[in-house]
């Protein structure tokens, strides 16, 4: 049956932490071919370009909930992903605006160094944006962003990812990491 | 002469066929590299790889053949 169990889990080390370092976009359907070993992501095929946004503060997330029905006999996984982006301009309104338009396929990477791949299948929408100045002098001006993918299974585990690279492991991919710049 | 000229031809495409080309990760230029420093680059197995498949990614970019 392919729904067997296959595996117990043992109290593990606390020596994890919480948040999202960094998030880098791409636009749907470059990825390629992408080859799964040991249910984490070992290699793509694909030639494209990835964006990458650097997160800082406590209000960048990711959730995932997987939703099961007897009745239908379905489960779908659906991921949100959450982040705030400090300081307002008009190169990023341009980009909001590509985001929300697009379906990207997202790659998580947490403060663990763990890279996830968010929107493998059907890729990711951004289902709400603010653009918001604050109100007081010490209150946010930036963006928040909230993108959401419904997939047949969690987001998958990036093999080898590196902190310059989430996609250092993938051999057979021709990867561009295109970095943000300070202003 | 007449053989010359399609042997210049056959070994300009041997040669060309054999160009190796690097690009790094956080770019989009591809630069010519030798074979030696590929080698040197890579472990065998990842070296086999690359001679199979014509493409091989590391964590600091790609090489790429023809």
């Amino acid at each position: 049956m392919a729904c067997n169990l296959t595996r117990g889990r043992a109290i593990n080390c606390k020596d994890q932490i919480g948040g999202l370092s960094a998030i880098y976009v791409t636009d749907f359907g470059g990825l390629g071919t992408i080859t799964y070993t040991s249910d984490a992501i070992s290699n793509m095929s694909g030639s494209f370009t990835i964006f990458k946004y650097d997160l800082n503060g406590q209000a960048n997330t990711f959730t995932t909930t997987a939703t099961s029905s007897r009745e239908n006999g379905t489960t779908f996984f659906a991921s949100t992903l959450s982040v705030t982006l400090p300081k307002l301009s008009k190169e990023e309104n341009a980009e909001l605006k590509l985001l929300a338009f697009g379906r990207p396929h997202i790659i998580a990477v947490d403060r663990n160094g763990n890279a996830f791949l968010l929107g493998t299948i059907n890729g990711c929408s951004l289902e709400s944006a603010t653009l918001t100045s604050g109100a007081a002098q010490g209150d946010m001006s930036g963006y928040t962003m909230e993108f959401q993918s419904e997939e047949a299974s969690a987001p998958d585990f990036i093999t080898g990812a590196t902190a310059a690279n989430p996609l250092a492991g993938m051999s057979s991919a021709t990867v561009t990491v295109t970095v943000g710049t300070n202003s | 002469m007449l053989l010359a000229s399609p042997c210049k031809i056959f070994i300009q495409f041997i040669m060309k066929k054999k160009q190796i080309n690097f690009k790094p990760f956080d770019s989009l230029k591809w630069h010519e590299v030798k074979e030696e420093d590929v080698e040197e680059v890579l472990s065998k197995d990842q070296f086999k790889d690359f001679k199979k498949n014509k493409i091989y990614s590391i964590g600091t970019g790609t090489f790429k053949m023809g």
